[in-house]
């Protein structure tokens, strides 16, 4: 029997969920109030698993920086509790767990004690539609996420934003003019970075043609997003970078200037809350540029069918640690932004990129370029955009993903009888012998143009990080023309 | 307790946070604490789109107007520093006025609520035949993407440009002149 108001098919809590429901119906409960019971189960047991996976992989990810940062400043790092120091950030959880919480007189203490949860639940909740994998259960192609919301990537956004409310609630709040201060720069940063942001992941969601997290992953089955996007995979790293208010962009937190930032207030577990969520957010970034342009959980399954779950969530991890390297990486390499600078680079230089970089993509995808098919199957051959509609609405996701990665190779539209309905699938050879001759100029041409695109962003990137010596300024050049124009007035 | 209950429940729920978010809003002697509850209060009519199988709409919503018009309000609130920390009474000699107007209104509201005939199966014959048939089992975005850039495309594409307007506007107000 189908769920009551059940979520459409899609990873292993359905077989959970139906486990547990014919459990409770054995032990002679209705059906309606097995399957609520089942689906409470359900949701028990999702909540417990992601706050136990957030807890030690920020545990982990802690370390793992003081780890890797000792590493580029050639010395050892925390290397004393436990084998190789893994146990120092439970001691150092333990430690702040038993902190007197301090409120200072002045501050507010609604506003000061909502903020740091504020803060943390958004980054808890971008868990919900992150894919960490694939598995078959009980012969069914199922995918590791808690929820494949067909608006992921939105609903992303969406919780991200919310988190910068509670920065301004922890700096509003503790009535220090640090962070007050520290609030501010974050949300001016946050929202000029969100532009850029949202404009690098429109160049996916196009190739992908859905907003769905497991969708996204499934477009990249034939090549990753980052070759074809590299462009918008720089854009999104920088705003993640700033996203999170890691070095260099960690302005918000600037200790030179700001003693800790909108934290400075805080003690004991709620200073613990807002560094976890930091950290969490962190892993999150990461884990969303795995899941955008680096193919997800997809990858070489070596251990066949039956040990997909466990290759399928070692590439994931193994892709997001790399992420996570590279952040800590670039902050063991970069100074501070200026704040001007920082305003400037977003709007001046990260906005135009992007929107070129969507008009490159749009292209691409209205062409057929090889490199955009976005849907699954083979190099040379894509989906017809009508079946693939035809085959979202027609057919449930699982028999769908069966279809296109269990079979064997079909040649020639396919009939799929299900349950619904038939769906013929109709393919489209877009190897390059098939091409016209049209087609073929066009996608020579767009092939250098995009090339020269990227060798020209990778140029102007290398001269903002290298500080080559500039081009004469602006105003220079613009008084010498207008003051020929001045002159000429008088 | 079957579906529909829960629907209820949850629709019961997200009504409370929104009346009371409302409510906070205009009663709230601290400006910055009005601006908190009106952040509740949006969050709770995203709840109402979740639970009309809008999702879009939500997620819209809550970046909207959560993520950006609502920070930018908090902008302007934190940044005039003297109402900023300092309980105003939020009322003046408009109380009576407004308290009419406002119950007129809800009146109103109420009339043309009850004497709405509220339609359950409302087809939508805007989208290919086939895409009709599907409509059932299509998710929203797709259909919110259908409207937009099929049937509605001349209303998307002059709303584009107002905005594209707004835009250039803006650049032009805050560009300062050297000479003057």
């Amino acid at each position: 029997m189908k769920a009551l108001g059940a979520a459409p098919h899609n990873g292993i809590l359905d077989w959970l969920f139906n486990w547990f429901y014919n459990l409770f119906l054995n032990w002679n409960m209705s059906e309606a109030s097995a399957a609520a019971w089942a689906s409470g189960m359900n949701q028990l047991i999702a909540f417990l698993i992601i706050v136990i996976f957030i807890v030690v992989t920020v545990l982990f990810v802690v370390l793992f920086e003081r780890r890797v940062l000792g590493f580029f400043q050639i010395r050892h790092g925390p290397n004393r509790v436990g084998p190789q120091g893994l146990f120092q950030t439970v001691a150092d959880a333990l430690k702040l767990l038993q902190k007197e919480d301090i409120m200072p007189l002045a501050a507010e203490p609604i506003t000061y004690n909502i903020a740091p949860f504020a803060v943390f639940v958004p980054s808890i909740l971008a868990f919900v539609v992150i894919p960490m994998g694939a598995a078959y259960v009980g012969g069914s192609y199922n995918v590791l996420i808690v929820r494949d919301l067909n608006i992921g990537i939105l609903y992303l956004l969406a919780v991200s934003s919310v988190a910068l409310i509670g920065f301004l609630m922890a700096g509003w709040g503790s009535n220090n003019k640090y962070a007050l201060i520290s609030a501010f720069r974050n949300a001016a940063q946050i929202i000029s970075y969100e532009v850029p942001m949202i404009l690098a992941i429109l160049g996916v969601v196009l190739v992908a043609g859905s907003t769905s997290m497991v969708d996204i992953v499934h477009s990249q089955s034939v090549v990753w997003n980052i070759v074809p996007q590299f462009v918008g995979f720089l854009i999104y790293l920088i705003c993640g970078l700033a996203e999170t208010n890691r070095c260099p962009f960690d302005l918000p937190e600037a200790e030179s200037e700001l003693v800790a930032g909108f934290h400075t207030e805080y003690s004991g577990m709620k200073f613990a809350l807002f560094f976890l969520a930091e950290y969490t957010n962190v892993f999150v970034i990461s884990a969303i540029i795995t899941t955008l342009f680096l193919g997800g959980w997809k990858g070489p399954m070596f251990l066949g069918a039956g040990g997909l779950w466990l290759t399928s969530i070692f590439w994931f991890l193994a892709k997001t640690y790399i992420m996570v390297t590279i952040f800590v990486w670039l902050r063991a390499t970069l100074p501070r932004f200026r704040v001007d600078h920082l305003m400037g680079f977003a709007w001046k230089f990260l906005v135009p990129v992007a929107v070129v970089n969507i008009l490159v993509i749009g292209l691409g995808v209205a062409f057929s370029h090889p490199l955009y098919m976005g849907s699954p199957g083979n190099i040379n051959e894509r989906l017809t955009a009508d079946a693939r509609v035809v085959a979202l609405t027609q057919l449930s996701s699982s028999s769908i993903y069966n279809i296109m990665f269990d079979s064997e190779k079909v040649e020639g539209p396919v009939r799929i009888i299900e349950g619904n309905g038939t769906v013929d699938f109709g393919w489209i050879n877009t190897a390059y012998g098939a091409m016209s001759d049209d087609m073929k100029t066009f996608f020579w041409a767009y092939n250098v143009f995009a090339f020269l695109f990227l060798i020209l962003i990778l140029f102007t990137v290398w001269k903002v990080i290298r500080g080559v010596k500039r081009a004469p300024k602006l105003e220079v050049m613009w008084s010498a023309v207008s003051g020929g124009e001045a002159d000429a007035k008088a | 307790m079957s579906p529909a209950d829960l629907i209820a429940i949850y629709f019961y729920f997200f009504a409370a946070l929104a009346i009371l978010g409302a409510l906070g809003v205009v009663v709230l002697r601290n400006i910055f604490h009005s601006v908190l509850s009106m952040i509740v209060c949006l969050f709770a009519v995203a709840g109402f789109f979740v639970l009309l199988n809008a999702e879009f709409l939500a997620a819209v919503q809550v970046i909207i107007y959560v993520g950006a018009i609502m920070v930018l309000i908090i902008f302007a609130i934190l940044l005039s520093t003297r109402i900023m920390r300092r309980d105003i009474v939020q009322t003046n000699a408009y109380v009576l006025p407004g308290i009419i107007v406002s119950l007129a209104f809800l009146v109103t509201t109420f009339f043309v609520i009850i004497s709405t005939r509220f339609v359950e199966d409302y087809h939508v014959p805007f989208y290919p035949a086939w895409l009709a048939e599907a409509s059932e089992k299509l998710d929203n975005t797709m259909i919110v993407g259908w409207s937009l850039m099929a049937t509605y495309s001349l209303p998307f594409e002059i709303a584009s440009i107002l905005l594209l307007m707004a835009l250039i506007g803006g650049v032009v107000l805050a560009h300062r002149k050297e000479d003057d």
